[in-house]
């Protein structure tokens, strides 16, 4: 990936990272009136940067203000307040966007043209050379399954397939960055699915991706760091981890116990946390993995005029060391007891990941774990059970006094 | 610049018409128009008025219908772009916009670079077969004539009979000193082809105008504003009594008592008459009472070089002021060419006859033999480069007509100006085929205006608003003589107080817009090629370059610059539907 040939300038909060693709800073947009009058204000002191092969989310409600933000980082929008750069230029600068694929929030493509013409015709906008650019189409048009379909119009297609496609054209210059406006909408799982393993293979490439949703999983599934805007200002930001994480509960996902084991295991349990702060259920399979089957054997099987699956990602855009799916890196952390705990939400395990030879449960190293205290640290919360009794030893101590006992 | 770029945003132009069927409809009508057209229209009956209503209606024809479409295509290639977002995609790829605009522009001009070259070279093979069917159709009807008929039909054609000896220029004669004929069937090709030839040298030919100098000579051989002041400086004081007289049988008629009854005329009467009788002068001028003459002089042009046979093209055009249509009387008339110090050296016969109002061409040589010059031969121009032209009235009155008819030569404008239609001196300048080429050249220059018009109204403005700001803008050329009268009269406003006409504070606004409107519009309608080519004139490729200096220049640098400019500037995720942003 290309580093920005200009040095990283003063801004008005500070310093920015020579390694900062997006600095935003004080950003506020407001809309006005024929007659000038103001009439929305769509984001409000918004500051945040992206730093370089991050996948960053910004998320929030429908009119909280991405789009805008989105808009005034291509350059489609001018600020009223503000600074925004991209590779420390100008967002209108012309040679900033020869390093940006865009992906907008809706089909604007020219309805009129097929897949094939349309990449035809964006590839030429970054002066492509001829072969270059069928090369790319060919392989783009594999990668998000339209190539059974590439000679109908885009004005035939369903909405996801316009959503393929757009995300075809996005990402016919190999960007550096890539922004994209809410990239699954309208899309059904299996490619909500193909666009969220492109988005980590390109993050493996060491791209730049902002990932615009209202949808929580998506950026949940993908992004490094978000903001959540909310009235357009910035409600929160940082990483993933940072924003998610419940310090004070623990969870384990073992393979199933016999009753007997589970008993020894709650017994132990219980003499640290208490009986009424364990929980003990079997996972359930999402809802997207038991799609992602079905579909997957119907595909064996059936034909289809719309869009196919799509294929692996274009040998133009693969990273150089294979980029792990979600499964593949849930199955690594499930592997590696070494690897630190994630957020519970982010390990819903697929069932084909969940696969695994059963192990031998190892009761000695259950009991070990169980009976090692974690060292708080100093900035972290109290675990939530340590928390509980502390409480309830606090209320019992008042009471107490209060009782003259 | 990338070409591949531009080219890219021509090529969805291209494809945007084709898929939209826009291309096809519009090749679709210019067949319908310049096929079918020529079906309706009437002419006089002859080649030469046929070819001329041919070409006139069919190439405007072609400019309605590409001027409008090209306005609606260019507005509509932007606007609409820009209100379904589609121009927010490529805005974000490494393209500035003002490439954009010139992309757009480029493609909606190839469009029509393809369409007028498919409807011209439709008209053109219109034009060309016509003019070829003349002499196959003669040749069918000379068929069953006798040979004595197709020789006395050559005879009175001016085509000669005879096979003529190269090196005598006279006619071959046998051993009986009888001239020897040509091959009948050479003449008989000759005779069939006499329509045609008359076609190609007054209407498919490119003839330039030599230039008419000020030196008219009218009356007892005087020149003309000296005439018209000396009988404006006589003629002025009875014109003023006339008036005055007038004015005070108004004034009787109102009841004014002869006390009270103006003495003179105030100012503005007295301009009112002088701008009259002046008028009715130039006009009289204009009128060659019998036997009487006008004399006019014309400038040999600086580049041309004529060669020893090429011949001038003298057309006459006169009126009998007594007759206000065209009928079948005959009137004496008798032409006079040469250089100053002979101003006779070419006349036309004694006694000939011709058709009032009608263009009457006469073949006039360049040069001639002498036998007074060294070299032999004798230039019709003098040192100065200038050749005099006189028409004198030979009318005795004739069968129909029992008077000796005064015999008006309108070679004044209508703004008494010299360079009316009454008299004017041609040479062969080059062919059709170029001359047409250049007179489509011109209708493409307009084209790219209109494109670039259409692309700046979108470039701010909604598919709709700019679509009517257009039409507007068309229907506002349409008026421009209206505008030139405010320019001249200084007013808007047409009452009088006291012999003054009014004014008001909008004339200085009025007046000085219109103005500007005129300097911008009028010279972009006076590059018009249509009426030159149906007359056989030719478009030069000086004027051609003048068309494309002014109309592109005006549309490319004004239009095109502020166009991209405007575009470059405007927040493209703000529509004219959801307002405008800070």
């Amino acid at each position: 990936m290309e580093t920005t040939k200009q040095a990283p300038e003063q801004t008005q909060a500070g310093v920015t990272q020579a390694d900062d693709v997006v600095v935003v800073r004080s950003l506020e947009k407001v809309f006005r009136d024929f007659w000038g009058r103001p009439k929305a204000k769509a984001i409000n002191d918004v500051s945040f940067e992206v730093r370089k092969g991050e996948v960053f989310g910004l998320l929030g409600p429908n009119g909280s203000g991405k789009s805008t933000t989105i808009k005034v980082l291509l350059g489609l929008l001018n600020p009223s307040r503000g600074v925004a750069r991209i590779f420390g230029r100008s967002p209108r600068d012309v040679k900033t966007k020869e390093r940006i694929g865009y992906l907008p929030e809706e089909s604007y493509l020219y309805r009129y043209l097929n897949s094939a013409e349309t990449l035809d015709f964006f590839g030429g906008l970054f002066a492509l050379d001829g072969e270059e650019k069928k090369r790319r189409s060919e392989q783009l048009l594999e990668m998000v399954g339209l190539k059974g379909v590439q000679m109908r119009t885009v004005g035939e297609f369903s909405k996801g397939m316009q959503r393929r496609i757009g995300l075809a054209q996005a990402l016919i210059n190999d960007p550096d960055l890539v922004i994209l406006d809410e990239p699954t909408a309208g899309m059904d799982p299996v490619g909500c699915r193909e666009i969220k393993d492109l988005i980590l293979n390109l993050k493996g490439r060491g791209k730049t991706v902002i990932l615009s949703s209202h949808l929580l999983a998506d950026v949940e599934d993908v992004c490094d760091r978000a903001v959540i805007y909310y009235g357009g200002k910035v409600q929160q930001y940082g990483t993933l981890e940072e924003l998610l994480t419940e310090r004070d509960s623990v969870q384990f996902t073992v393979p199933a116990l016999s009753e007997a084991a589970q008993q020894e295991v709650l017994e132990v349990m219980e003499r640290h946390v208490g009986k009424d702060s364990i929980r003990v259920d079997n996972p359930t399979q999402n809802l997207e993995s038991l799609f992602l089957n079905v579909v997957e054997r119907a595909r064996a099987s059936d034909d289809t005029s719309g869009a196919t699956s799509g294929s692996e990602v274009a040998e133009f855009l693969r990273a150089d060391e294979p980029v792990p799916t979600q499964a593949e890196k849930m199955l690594e952390r499930l592997a590696d007891k070494d690897a630190p705990q994630k957020p519970a939400a982010l390990e819903k395990a697929q069932p084909e990941a969940t696969q695994p030879e059963r192990p031998k449960m190892d009761e000695a190293k259950l009991d070990t774990l169980s009976e090692a205290k974690p060292e708080p640290k100093a900035n972290e919360p109290e675990p939530k059970a340590e928390t509980q009794k502390k409480n309830l030893d606090e209320v019992d101590d008042k009471l107490s006094g209060l009782l003259g006992d | 610049m990338s070409r591949s770029k531009l080219l890219a945003i021509v090529f969805l132009t291209w494809k945007a018409a084709l898929r939209y069927r826009f291309f096809w409809v519009m090749l679709a009508l210019l067949a319908l128009a310049v096929g079918g057209i020529p079906l309706l229209v009437k002419d006089d009956g002859s080649a030469e008025g046929m070819t001329q209503i041919l070409i006139t209606y069919t190439l405007s024809m072609i400019t309605a219908i590409l001027g409008a479409a090209t306005l609606w295509i260019s507005a509509g290639a932007l606007a609409t772009e820009i209100e379904n977002f589609q121009l927010q995609m490529v805005v974000t790829k490494p393209i500035p916009r003002w490439q954009i605009w010139l992309g757009k522009w480029l493609g909606v001009m190839s469009m029509n670079f393809i369409l007028l070259l498919f409807a011209g070279g439709v008209v053109y093979g219109m034009v060309e077969y016509r003019a070829r069917t003349l002499t196959s159709d003669a040749m069918e009807r000379l068929e069953d004539r006798q040979d004595d008929e197709i020789y006395r039909m050559a005879a009175m054609s001016q085509i000669v009979p005879f096979e003529i000896d190269p090196e005598t220029n006279r006619p071959k004669l046998d051993d009986n000193d009888q001239p020897i004929m040509r091959d009948i069937q050479e003449v008989r090709r000759d005779v069939a082809g006499i329509e045609e030839k008359r076609l190609r040298d007054t209407v498919l030919i490119a003839r330039a105008s030599i230039p008419i100098s000020d030196q008219i000579r009218v009356g007892n051989d005087e020149a003309l504003e000296d005439w018209i002041q000396s009988l404006k400086k006589q003629y002025l004081p009875v014109r003023l009594r006339q008036v005055l007289r007038v004015k005070n049988e108004a004034e009787q008629q109102r009841g004014v008592g002869p006390d009270q009854m103006s003495q003179e005329l105030d100012s503005y009467e007295v301009r009112q008459a002088e701008i009259q009788i002046e008028e009715e002068i130039r006009n009289y001028s204009q009128v060659i009472i019998p036997d009487g003459r006008v004399q006019l002089f014309f400038q040999k042009p600086k580049g041309w070089k004529p060669g020893t046979e090429e011949k001038m093209i003298l057309r006459v055009y006169f009126e009998d002021p007594k007759v206000s249509f065209k009928n079948d009387n005959r009137y004496g008339l008798q032409l006079f060419c040469g250089p100053k110090d002979q101003p006779d050296l070419v006349r036309t016969p004694d006694g000939l006859t011709l058709d009032a109002r009608t263009k009457h061409e006469f073949q006039i040589p360049t040069s001639l033999e002498s036998n007074i010059k060294d070299g032999g031969r004798r230039s019709i121009f003098d040192e100065d480069g200038l050749v005099s032209v006189a028409l004198m009235n030979r009318d005795q009155g004739g069968p129909k007509h029992n008077y000796r008819a005064q015999l008006k030569v309108p070679f004044l404008d209508h703004r008494g100006r010299v360079g009316g239609e009454g008299v004017e001196l041609m040479y062969h300048e080059g062919g059709f085929g170029k001359n047409y080429l250049r007179a489509l050249g011109i209708v493409f220059a307009w084209l790219g205006a209109l494109a670039a018009l259409g692309l700046f109204a979108a470039s701010f403005m909604s598919f709709a608003m700019s679509a009517f700001a257009c039409l507007g803008v068309l229907i506002i050329s349409f008026c421009v003589g209206l505008m030139q009268d405010v320019v001249e009269d200084g007013t808007v406003m047409q009452t009088y107080t006291e012999g003054q006409r009014d004014s008001s504070i909008v004339d200085t606004y009025a007046v000085w817009s219109f103005k500007a409107m005129i300097a911008a519009i009028k010279p972009v309608k006076d590059y018009s090629p249509i009426e030159k080519l149906t007359e056989g004139r030719s478009i030069t490729w000086g004027e051609l370059l003048r068309a494309y200096g002014y109309i592109w220049g005006l549309s490319g640098l004004t239009l095109g610059v502020l166009g991209s400019c405007i575009l470059s500037r405007r927040q493209l995720a703000i529509t004219s539907t959801n307002g405008g942003g800070s």
